[in-house]
């Protein structure tokens, strides 16, 4: 699956949020890290798109919506020639979502501060995903970045990566396929070590066969009268 | 899952990390510790939700 994942922010270099996702994307090969910087050249914008199996806008929430420049891209590149006639060539391709916020995620709930959840506020992009048929993804939140700890963030990084990459993100399956996927890659690349790494593979492998299993027969069993 | 697999999983997956210079290699093994208790949560309760069908129970 090839990812495109387009930045948009009005000063790139000096965000720290930007900078950790950025180091994270570099470990996924398939991942693409487009910033976006006016003035855009439509040709090359719509070839990221095309390209791409997923597509993935990520932003700081800025009074409630993308950025200016996102808000500009998106209004110059999601023309007729990249669409299509029918309007078809991004469908059946998927849609994502990752933003930040300076507010706690907590806020953004009725009776709280913020009055709205993040869900109603990114509805714009929602509608712009199913008005191309695109599907659209469960965003991925993140709320003031600079005050996460030392284990939150290590949690964050794998959590973005198989938001770009996994097959079905936040799904516990497609989690331990993605990690064993890795796991497998570092048994490879530190063989000293491989023993470790590949008895982890095992137990993840053989603990999710046993959920199967489960499953299969509490359907066997049926539903209760 | 037995928490003797749960103790090696950690231990094991902590090990590797400390000998680890890279950050996202030992993001990944926090992910397999948290990914693990996950798996043995779902375990427990589909376990414990296929004993109680077997015997009957109604489904809560």
């Amino acid at each position: 699956m090839k990812t495109l994942v387009v930045v948009g922010h009005p000063d790139v270099a000096n965000s720290s949020t930007q900078g950790f996702f950025k180091h994270a994307a570099k470990e996924e090969p398939q991942v693409t890290w487009h910033v976006l910087r006016a003035p855009f050249d439509p040709l090359k914008e719509h070839q990221l798109l095309w390209e791409a199996d997923r597509i993935v806008l990520e932003f700081p929430l800025y009074w409630y919506s993308v950025p200016a420049v996102m808000k500009d891209w998106i209004d110059q590149i999601f023309d007729e020639e990249l669409l299509g006639e029918s309007g078809q060539r991004l469908a059946g391709k998927e849609f994502g979502v990752v933003v930040t916020t300076g507010r706690a995620l907590k806020e953004f709930a009725p009776g709280q501060s913020q009055g709205f959840t993040l869900a109603e506020l990114l509805r714009p992009l929602q509608a712009l995903a199913n008005e191309t048929k695109m599907t659209y993804l469960t965003p991925l939140t993140i709320g003031q970045f600079t005050r996460l700890g030392k284990k939150e963030r290590l949690e964050l990084a794998v959590s973005y990566r198989q938001y770009l990459t996994a097959e079905k993100p936040g799904h516990l399956a497609t989690s331990v396929a993605w990690l064993v996927e890795r796991l497998n890659k570092l048994a490879k690349e530190h063989e000293d070590q491989a023993p470790g790494y590949l008895g982890l593979v095992a137990v993840l492998l053989d603990n999710q066969e046993q959920l199967a299993d489960l499953g299969v027969n509490l359907t066997l069993l049926g539903e209760d009268d | 899952m037995d928490q003797e697999t749960m103790a090696w999983v950690k231990k094991q997956a902590e090990q590797l990390a400390k000998r680890s210079t890279d950050d996202q290699e030992r993001a990944l093994l926090l992910a397999v510790i948290k990914t693990v208790e996950e798996q043995g949560h779902r375990l427990e309760l589909a376990a414990g939700e296929l004993d109680g069908r077997a015997w009957g129970g109604k489904r809560i």
